[in-house]
């Protein structure tokens, strides 16, 4: 057994450790497993385009499964677009549905955010105005997914490129609304609040002063880059101190939390390498568990 | 506020970087911050990431000339591009396929068309090249620098019926 994650599946820490995989890497599943208690998968990320249409391929459902053997599954989306104006992709709804008939999986999350608009993708991801029309939208597409799909569902905060448009919430109180409203669990990525703060002054204490941390299940941590002054997210280095610390204040507040999870793109596993990012889910559990 | 007004004007921004229509305080004050540019750039790298990795032969004659840069940047302000790479490779090689040059064109053509055969495409497809396409090919596989090639046009099919998919011929000798 390597580091301190125990060999039985159901018994993990609390919180437990995650990390992220996306599909093809039989090497980086060998050096991150016996590491980690859950492995975070992105369905559109796995999926291939066969016949105009994205589909998740059966060895990626082989994988998913051997791996479910070993850890915890959960899903973590990016396309489904759940604040596009005219509703969200039924097109990623496919991949998951297909994915969760024949993977068992602890929860299915998703960004608060728009990747689609009038069937355009927009080549990134944009922050939902936080209004009380846009609440009383997410709130419904949220209770369908949950009915579709009868396992919890998580929204995470996203970061922040654009500057935002003035709602009538505040970030923490439109994530209070929604939780509070379908009973969804919120996932909260610190390295997105850096993001946040360093490129507009967002104020993490007040925010998190306000946030009903209750509703936190999963933590978010990544390690990202500054690119002419603004700070990027990512995912493409180890955890800064910082959004260690700033994880470690989280734990400490969020009495249902389940699992702190290591973001990591697959473009950025080469240049990291294996063996730095099993010393990075160490350090991390080391500094977040004990 | 019109939710899916602002959508749309946010998505012409991204992908023009200006706005047809204004008027709107939040979309001016969005137009005009340092952060569309930075926004705007990240998505183009990721392009060109994703350019690169699947069309690497359009990829590397296009850097050779020069041409890359403003070829990513129009693709980001003109095509609808997928977040799936097979789908962006695709469309990003049709695109080149009626680029003006004929080498950049004949080269996403034999790419594009290679693809759809290797994937059981049934069909066959016919490519001009403005010169032998067999010492350009070689030289963008290698990485090696074009050397100026006689202006003799060849025709190339590809097809599943034919002995390792490819057949080149001068066409004054087909």
């Amino acid at each position: 057994m390597q580091g301190n994650k125990a060999t039985n599946r159901n018994k993990i820490t609390c919180p437990a450790l995650g990390t992220t995989y996306e599909g093809g890497d039989v090497q980086l599943l060998e050096h991150v497993l016996p590491l980690v208690d859950f492995v975070e998968v992105t369905p559109d990320s796995m999926a291939e385009y066969q016949q105009e249409r994205p589909v998740l391929p059966d060895h990626a459902i082989g994988e998913l499964k051997d791996i479910g053997s070993d850890a915890h599954v959960i899903v973590h989306g990016v396309g489904l677009s759940i604040g596009t104006h005219d509703g969200y992709s039924e097109t990623y709804l496919q991949i998951v549905d297909k994915l969760l008939d024949h993977v068992a999986v602890e929860w299915h999350s998703e960004h608060l955010g728009y990747v689609n608009v009038d069937g355009q993708h927009l080549g990134t991801m944009l922050a939902v105005s936080k209004t009380g029309q846009v609440l009383d939208i997410l709130c419904e597409r949220i209770k369908t997914i949950q009915q579709r799909y009868g396992i919890p569902f998580l929204i995470e905060n996203i970061v922040h490129i654009l500057p935002d448009f003035d709602g009538e919430f505040s970030d923490a109180a439109f994530l209070n609304a929604l939780a509070n409203r379908t009973g969804c669990g919120l996932i909260l990525d610190v390295y997105n609040l850096e993001c946040d703060a360093h490129n507009h002054g967002f104020d993490i204490p007040r925010f998190l002063a306000e946030l009903e941390m209750e509703h936190v299940r999963e933590i978010h941590l990544a390690g990202g880059v500054i690119d002419r002054g603004f700070r990027l997210d990512v995912h493409s280095r180890i955890t800064d101190d910082s959004t260690i610390a700033l994880a470690r204040q989280v734990i400490a507040a969020a009495p249902n939390l389940r699992t702190v999870t290591y973001e990591l793109l697959p473009e950025a596993v080469p240049k990291l390498g294996y063996r730095a990012i099993a010393g990075e889910l160490k350090r991390l559990r080391q500094a977040l568990m004990n | 506020m019109d939710l899916a007004r602002q959508q749309r004007d946010l998505l012409e921004l991204i992908k023009s970087g200006t706005l047809r229509r204004t008027g709107d305080p939040y979309i001016e004050k969005v137009a005009h911050s340092p952060h569309l540019a930075v926004l705007r750039d990240v998505v183009l790298s990721w392009r060109a990431f994703d350019v690169e990795r699947t069309c690497r032969l359009t990829s590397a004659l296009l850097q050779q000339r020069g041409w890359f840069d403003d070829a990513i940047r129009f693709f980001a302000a003109t095509a609808d591009i997928s977040p799936f790479v097979e789908r962006l490779r695709d469309t990003f090689l049709e695109q080149m396929a009626a680029n003006a040059d004929p080498l950049v064109a004949a080269v996403a053509q034999f790419e594009l068309y290679l693809i759809k055969v290797k994937l059981g495409d049934p069909g066959e497809y016919t490519v001009e090249w403005p010169t032998d396409p067999r010492p350009v090919l070689m030289a963008l596989d290698e990485g090696r620098s074009l050397e100026p090639l006689p202006a003799v046009t060849h025709q190339m099919s590809i097809s599943q019926c034919l002995p390792g998919l490819v057949r080149v011929c001068e066409v004054t000798k087909c």
